[in-house]
């Protein structure tokens, strides 16, 4: 049931975006080639590319490299697209999950914070920080990073990206991006869990806990955000999905190599079999962070574990 | 409470993590004395691969001309043409042939030997496998291997552009065994090779050691290539990049034009922007409509407020760099009055027209002081932003299917390709130029570069398109960093001089 769902919204995607690049303006041949090139010389590009083929045979073609793992060779940069998604989505991976830890290490503690103490000053404030951290956009947050902590001070590199066998390196070049990323998700979490908190505070369980002689702190650590985790972690799924194209904006910014970059650069380069590689890469992605979030849940919950 | 020290515990953590990343950086990335022979540059506009020969865009030889390949000859930062793998050369009376003979002791970075058969294979590869630019080995007859050291290479016709088209791409030296991979294994005879390219990110570049000419003082060279003018001004100031090349974004200069640290070099280029009219269509199928566009825009002006006054005018689609310059830019000083006095005659008053912009910071920086400058004369011009490059290509370019648009014309002595050629975009009806343009090519230098004039001042009068600046190299480096080739004359970036202080 599950396998088979995932199957077809793999293969719905597929076909989608398969089209949808056969109907977009612009030529993959001419692109490649230039202004220079003769009607002949597009003509013999369109036919080594493979795109003179009948619709159902290229799109069959691909679908069968794709059931082996294979990609295809860009139009452009001649290479094997398995290779090069592959290292982009590690980057961009990489820098998701950096940007979501640190969006929850900030957003439990304070949103526990403004919801146990909404009506002192500390809970206000952390509210309102957060409400004013939603409206800001990655993109400033990482202009402002770079300004401060890489331009005025020099401790962090403007940009650019090493890889995670670099050790220090990578750090280096992994903190900015993250935090600029991670700020805006931990803002907008910290709004949920203080919700979740809240409503948790009302339950009944938590005033038996109480009356157990737990202290409220130690009452809801122990019992409350367990059970405020379902909402929480739906968000963080939804965010997480988001932010693997949605992290463009901070690639761009600190210009990292990253999967979301890649696309961009191969739409306005028409290079057709690249864009379809990574929609599908992401799409299988979106689909696995939903299954690892299910799976979550049930161990969050016994209930729905029971249940399903 | 137990908690509290923890969370210090763990704050402390945090914050000495931090200092200890930064710490790191001390030794890496501080610029101040003690540079060591490497270079990081600072581009945008990636190469998709290394291929000239079948690959368009003007990255690709920007990495590799005169860095990686090599060719007999080559273009000096003057727009000179002078010797690189030829020794010297001579040229039959007739025009005809050219005998050149070549460096002795060359290798390519294979190890193989660079000889005369190299030269004939290069040379004829152009008409039979370049897809790029091979229009301009047209006249290419046949190459002699007169000794392994001697090239005689044979013309149809005589022609003055052909030498200096060898200064280019098309000139470039190849390895008889080098071709198997150029899209991604370059080898040339050149002082540099190839040594990783990371797509999106860079390409580095490093010193051969068995270079046949003297070697360069730099070591390492790193391209890093920057989707974002911003992203790349940042690193330049956080001290990530030495040296910003042909920068994209003349606002963001200011910042540099005070640092003592740093130098900017306003250099040349061959990249006219240029207002291109669909001459094949009304309204601009009429003479007198161009000329009214002409004479509506201040060309001091939208120099000055789109690219921050950094530039050249120009009067015609000639850099003051090509033999054939003349200064033309007092023709269609900017008189609004006489534009709506040509638009009354043609009949074109209150006229409206499609204005496709490709998806470029100059052409979005220059359309709109353009639109407002024509409504001045009563042109009302819709601007329809235009993909670049696939849409553009495909519907300016391919299918002529607008009225006017604007272009960075980046090729060196492109005034030929782009009025003479029938059937290009512009729609110029070149039969009054063609024969002026065969003859020229043909004749002895004095007689090239006089017909050359006059069809220069024949276009203009035809005013086909409008050219609006000369794009400036903005070049901003490091003070320390010398031998910068700040004028780009051909589509090289040349990394041979680069020297630290």
């Amino acid at each position: 049931m599950l396998v088979g769902r995932f199957l077809a919204t793999v293969l719905v995607s597929t076909i989608v975006v398969f089209l949808l690049l056969r109907v977009m303006p612009g030529d993959p041949a001419a692109v490649a080639l230039g202004i220079q090139a003769t009607p002949e010389q597009l003509e013999a590009w369109r036919e080594t590319n493979g795109l003179n083929t009948p619709l159902s045979a290229q799109y069959l073609e691909w679908v069968g490299g794709l059931l082996r793992g294979d990609f295809g060779t860009s139009f452009l940069s001649r290479q094997n697209i398995t290779a090069t998604v592959t290292d982009r989505l590690q980057v961009t991976l990489i820098l998701v999950v950096a940007a979501m830890l640190i969006a929850l290490i900030v957003a439990i503690p304070l949103g526990t914070i403004a919801a146990v103490r909404q009506r002192r000053l500390s809970g206000v404030l952390v509210s309102g920080v957060s409400q004013v951290g939603v409206a800001v956009p990655n993109f400033l947050v990482g202009a402002l990073l770079i300004a401060l902590f890489s331009i005025r001070l020099g401790w962090f590199p403007s940009g650019g990206w090493a890889a995670p066998s670099e050790g220090a390196e990578f750090l280096r070049h992994l903190i900015l991006p993250a935090v600029a990323l991670g700020s805006v998700q931990a803002s907008i979490l910290t709004r949920y869990v203080r919700s979740a908190v809240l409503e948790i505070m009302r339950e009944d369980f938590l005033r038996t806990a109480r009356s157990k002689g737990l202290t409220a702190a130690r009452a809801l650590v122990r019992h409350g955000l367990r059970n405020a985790g379902i909402p929480i972690l739906t968000v963080v799924g939804v965010q997480l999905a988001g932010l693997l194209v949605g992290a463009v904006v901070i690639e761009r910014v600190f210009s990292i190599p990253g999967l979301g970059s890649y696309l961009v650069d191969s739409v306005g380069n028409r290079d057709l079999l690249a864009v379809q590689a990574v929609v599908v890469v992401l799409v299988i992605a979106i689909v696995l962070i939903n299954f690892v979030i299910d799976l979550a849940f049930t161990l969050l919950d016994p209930r729905i574990r029971r249940a399903a | 409470m137990t908690r509290i020290p923890t969370r210090l515990a763990v704050l402390s953590v945090a914050a000495a993590s931090v200092l200890v990343l930064a710490g790191c950086s001390a030794g890496a990335s501080s610029d101040s004395g003690g540079h060591d022979s490497s270079v990081v540059i600072g581009l945008t506009g990636e190469p998709v691969n290394f291929d000239f020969t079948t690959t368009s865009g003007a990255a690709i030889p920007q990495v590799l001309m005169n860095n990686v390949y090599q060719g007999l000859v080559t273009v000096d930062q003057q727009g000179e043409l002078v010797p690189q793998l030829a020794q010297s050369w001579t040229v039959s009376d007739d025009g005809l042939s050219y005998d050149f003979v070549l460096q002795e002791g060359v290798t390519f970075s294979s190890g193989a030997e660079f000889t005369a058969d190299d030269v004939k294979f290069s040379l004829e590869r152009v008409k039979t496998d370049w897809t790029i630019n091979a229009a301009k080995m047209a006249v290419l007859d046949h190459v002699e291997v007169v000794s392994p050291t001697e090239a005689r290479v044979v013309l149809t016709r005589p022609s003055n552009s052909w030498l200096f088209d060898m200064g280019g791409t098309v000139g470039q030296m190849f390895d008889t065994d080098g071709v198997a991979d150029l899209a991604n294994a370059p080898v040339g005879t050149g002082p540099f090779t190839v040594t990783e390219f990371v797509v999106g990110d860079h390409i580095s570049l490093e010193a051969r050691d068995d270079y046949w000419g003297d070697s360069p003082a730099i070591d390492d060279v790193t391209l890093r290539y920057f989707a974002d003018a911003v992203a790349s001004t940042n690193a330049m100031r956080a001290g990530d990049v030495d040296m910003l090349y042909n920068m994209q974004a003349p606002d963001l200069v200011a910042q540099f034009e005070a640092d003592d640290a740093v130098q900017v070099i306003d250099g040349t280029s061959n990249g006219e922007i240029l207002l291109s009219m669909n001459n094949a269509a009304p309204p601009f199928d009429d003479v007198r409509v161009r000329q009214a566009v002409a004479y509506a825009l201040d060309r001091t002006g939208i120099l000055d407020t789109a690219w921050a006054g950094y530039g050249t005018e120009i009067g015609a689609m000639v850099p003051p760099t090509d033999p054939y310059y003349e200064d033309l830019t007092g023709e269609y000083a900017y008189d609004p009055q006489k534009a709506r006095d040509l638009l009354a005659q043609a009949g074109a008053e209150d006229l409206s027209i499609e204005f496709d912009v490709p998806t470029r910071p100059y052409a979005t920086a220059v359309s709109e002081v353009v639109v407002s400058q024509l409504a001045e004369v009563g042109i009302t011009a819709t601007i329809n932003s235009t993909e670049f490059p696939a849409v553009w290509l495909d519907k300016v370019f391919a299918k002529h299917d607008y009225q006017m648009s604007v272009i960075l014309a980046v090729e060196a002595r492109d005034l030929l390709p782009t009025f003479n050629v029938p059937g290009y975009y512009i729609g110029y009806d070149n039969s009054a130029i063609a024969p002026l343009a065969a003859a020229a090519d043909q004749a002895p230098e004095e007689g090239w570069i006089a017909g050359m004039k006059t069809i220069t001042e024949q276009i203009v009068a035809d005013v086909p398109a409008v050219p609006l600046f000369l794009f400036p190299n903005i070049v901003v480096a490091d003070a320390d960093l010398t031998g910068i080739a700040g004028n780009s004359v051909t589509e090289s970036l040349v990394l041979t001089g680069l020297a630290w202080k």
